[in-house]
């Protein structure tokens, strides 16, 4: 009867025991069995610091201290685009009226050495006058009528942002604000409608009223970031646009910023609140889902568009260098046979998702 | 007629006794291992170093797929009582690490307990045993604790009383049901093989 006892209550606390696991991820042993090989050597450095990648034509190009850049092809390699300035390293870059923009800056005392345009191919670089002595920290082109290219630049003490409409040398203008943000916060990210212009400056929004060109900049009501910056602002071709919060929180608006939808709790891990960065909507993907990445915990994907329905944390746990990944910059490329997702890590190279079905993607290093 | 051939027997037996007096102790050296090596009370420390070898992964309908684990190593340690000279129950604690196509370290820490039936083969022993119990299984940032049953047998040679030495294969069957999602279910199948040094006392 004794032993009997005993026996049952092992079993009992074995039973307990088993109930000690993580149910959002997958079981180990189906992981394991569902694991493919990571490597596709496209002779990307694996343990880069991927800024930006950008697309033009059929040319890939990717700021990672040094900018590479590889054509679309099936088995194309990357190779090194040579800088302006010998040594000079990049870490930024944009597509804007079919030329490549780019910040570049010198990596032996950290100084910007501007803003530098080119055709993608072949590459000749021309010095743009805009933050010539200034680290490019943002360039970001939004809209289409008309098309506005944007530059953040920081002099050492405080940012500036400039725009233009033809990215010429000369032809930018200092944004006015309504009351200047604080000069030494960071100018996060932009984007437009045509209609209003969102910018995204420390863990302020700031939004132009004037619903033609670019007005003044005025603080925009939204839900708070805390103490932790904003990660991005996205104006999805849903009309949708998204504010993903640095404190676990992502917001979601239809009418420009008036009103906000917010996720309905805070996502975090081990107690951590998840910072948000930017976004992308892979198209390929279940209708309008959209994509965000973090600072540190992989990305994760928004069901439907809606902020308020449960959000998935991606890849598997098993991809550990980007299920832990801080992503910079996520670029969706749909104009392949089969569509791509690029994420761009802190330290963990630059990953691209081969499409498979629903929320599913090939993960490979590049 | 018989009674004379008995006489004749015993005496002839008795001559080769007398002239061959070594026969007589080697019967007595084999003797022991008719005898009882152990008995109860007696205790047993087990050290296992080896091999850790994936084998497959199965799901709850039989189907069989590859783990995409590479050769690992696996140890334990074994704490055992006898409860007479064929019988042993005892308790073993143990791990493995082997690892993932994405490099990934795959660890199982195992807590059974064992019981064994020893043939004996003087100067060798061959343990055949069963353990029960559960096992930490550890991932990337998951981890259960399954259930976990590891049959098996080893091949002792008894170095002397204390001592001795040989070889493990135990099967290691984890069954890791999944409730929420029951085709994400397998059974993990993989098999130890370890050199093993026993210490009585």
């Amino acid at each position: 009867m004794k032993n009997k006892a005993m026996l049952m209550s092992l079993l009992g606390a074995l039973l307990a025991l088993t109930s000690c696991r993580d149910l959002t991820l997958d079981p180990v042993f189906y992981a394991l069995e569902k694991e493919q090989p990571l490597e596709d050597d496209r002779g990307f450095p694996d343990a880069a610091i991927v800024h930006r990648i950008v697309k033009t034509g059929t040319r890939y190009f990717a700021a990672a201290n040094k900018l590479y850049s590889r054509t679309d092809g099936a088995s194309d390699t990357w190779t090194v685009v040579a800088p302006p300035v010998p040594g000079a390293m990049c870490n930024t870059l944009e597509v804007f009226a079919g030329q490549i923009y780019a910040g570049f800056y010198d990596k032996s005392i950290g100084a910007g050495l501007g803003l530098y345009r080119s055709a993608p191919d072949p590459i000749s670089w021309n010095l743009l006058g805009t933050g010539t002595s200034s680290q490019i920290t943002l360039i970001k082109a939004v809209g289409s009528a008309p098309p506005r290219l944007f530059v953040a630049t920081w002099s050492g003490s405080a940012y500036t942002l400039s725009h233009s409409t033809t990215g010429d040398d000369g032809d930018f203008t200092t944004v006015s604000w309504g009351t200047a943000p604080q000069a030494d916060l960071p100018i996060i990210d932009v984007d437009s409608n045509d209609s209003y212009y969102w910018v995204v400056v420390g863990n302020a929004v700031y939004r132009d009223d004037l619903l033609a060109g670019l007005g003044t900049l005025a603080v925009l009501p939204a839900p708070s970031s805390g103490t932790a910056t904003y990660g991005g602002v996205f104006l999805a071709s849903t009309g949708t646009l998204y504010l993903s919060g640095g404190n676990g929180l992502l917001h979601s608006s239809i009418d420009g910023g008036g009103t906000w939808s917010s996720s309905a709790v805070v996502l975090d891990d081990k107690d951590n609140p998840v910072p948000f960065a930017g976004f992308a909507l892979p198209t390929s993907d279940t209708t309008n889902a959209v994509y965000v990445g973090t600072r540190g915990f992989g990305y994760y994907r928004i069901p439907g568009g809606a902020v308020t329905a449960t959000l998935v944390r991606s890849p598997a746990y098993n991809i550990s260098a980007l299920y832990n990944g801080a992503i910079n910059c996520l670029l969706y490329d749909g104009s392949v046979p089969q569509a791509r997702l690029f994420l761009c890590t802190s330290g963990s190279g630059l990953w691209r998702g081969d499409y498979l079905s629903g929320s599913e993607w090939s993960w490979k290093q590049e | 007629m018989l009674s004379n051939k008995r006489r004749r027997t015993a005496a002839l037996c008795a001559i080769v006794l007398l002239a061959c007096p070594g026969l007589a102790f080697a019967q007595e050296e084999e003797r022991p291992a008719q005898l009882s090596v152990y008995t109860l009370g007696q205790q047993t420390f087990v050290l296992n170093l080896g091999l850790f070898i994936p084998l497959f992964f199965q799901d709850f309908d039989g189907a069989v797929s590859d783990t995409n684990l590479s050769l690992g190593g696996a140890g334990s340690l074994q704490w055992g009582i006898h409860l007479d000279n064929h019988w042993l129950v005892g308790v073993e604690v143990g791990g493995i690490f082997s690892k993932s196509l994405h490099a990934s370290i795959f660890y199982m820490l195992p807590i059974t307990v064992k019981g064994a039936y020893i043939f004996h083969a003087f100067p060798f022993e061959f343990p055949v045993f069963l353990g029960a119990g559960m096992d930490i299984v550890k991932y990337g940032p998951q981890s259960h604790i399954d259930f976990i049953l590891k049959p098996g047998f080893s091949s002792l040679w008894k170095y002397n009383v204390t001592w001795g030495f040989g070889l493990n294969v135990v099967y290691w069957w984890v069954p890791q049901p999944w409730a929420e999602m029951p085709n994400e279910g397998r059974m993990g199948n993989f098999l130890e093989v370890s050199a093993t040094a026993q210490y009585s006392f």
